[in-house]
């Protein structure tokens, strides 16, 4: 099996977590960010059994070289918490609790199942994802093009 | 607690740990979805690989629709199917900020939250 193989069973697999999950549906993103208001503590679980799986075999891999097909492990490096994190974890969490998706969500919110119980390809999801992909240039051609340069 | 499932969430959770721990055994990268999107967009490297991952993003609940109701009856999985209500301008502007938040700081949920996590780091 070659990377391409693997990048779309993976993808396949992690999708079918956030529908299971339910991180997919907005209001229940919603349900467990309002933390003041009716507070639906569930997806505190979907990180839980995330890293319960992740976390030791991260352990055991982070030190190799290269990974089974041979590619370089490609780990970024530590990073300080700076304006960046902050500002941008920040604004990331007013998007996602403004509409109830975020990234990985939103791409299989496309597909997921409506009130019909198949697959809606709702276009409104289409116009969060469009904004998402403008909002995500404007970071790296506006912004972190003018970090560089001040560097 | 309203509309409380943690059973579905964890056995959700799980999968998703399983999708991140075979995308990094094999192919040695961290599985952070804006990541993938920012460097399927702009970047040449690995880019029919990261669009592959983003089409599994969208296979996989069509597979689900169809598997769902045996699934459903066996795992006593909730019902997640949902419709969307927002104005037009509210998605737009939460779709801006989420991909330029994502991208400032380096990492939306799952990179964040699963990946850096369980490496003890506060951000990847």
């Amino acid at each position: 099996m070659n990377d391409k193989v693997i990048s779309l069973l993976c993808g396949v697999i992690f999708s079918l977590g956030l529908v299971v999950s339910g991180m997919t549906n907005p209001s229940k993103v919603i349900g467990f960010l309002s933390i003041t208001h009716n507070w639906d503590a569930s997806l505190m679980f979907v990180m839980g059994g995330a890293i319960l799986i992740f976390a030791p075999f991260f352990y055991f891999l982070k030190n190799k070289e290269v990974s089974t097909l041979g590619m370089k492990i490609e780990l970024p490096s530590k990073q300080e918490i700076d304006k960046k994190l902050v500002i941008g974890s920040a604004l990331f969490g007013v998007g996602w609790g403004l509409v109830g998706l975020c990234p990985g969500p939103s791409i299989s919110a496309l597909t997921s199942p409506g009130i019909s119980g198949f697959a809606m390809f709702d276009p409104i999801i289409l116009i969060f994802l469009f904004s998402m992909a403008i909002g995500m240039l404007v970071n790296q051609n506006l912004v972190q093009k003018t970090i560089q340069n001040k560097n | 607690m309203n509309n409380f499932t943690p059973y579905s969430a964890l056995l959700g959770g799980i999968m998703i740990g399983l999708s991140v721990v075979l995308y990094f055994y094999t192919t040695g990268r961290l599985a952070g979805v804006s990541g993938i999107v920012e460097n399927a967009i702009t970047k040449k490297t690995n880019r029919i690989s990261n669009i592959l991952f983003l089409l599994g993003l969208v296979l996989g609940p069509i597979l689900y629709c169809y598997a769902k109701e045996p699934l459903a009856i066996a795992l006593t999985l909730p019902d997640h199917s949902f419709t969307i209500t927002d104005s037009y301008p509210l998605v737009i502007i939460g779709g801006l900020l989420v991909g330029f938040g994502t991208r400032l700081s380096g990492g939306c949920t799952s990179g964040m939250a699963y990946v850096a996590s369980a490496d003890y780091r506060l951000a990847l």
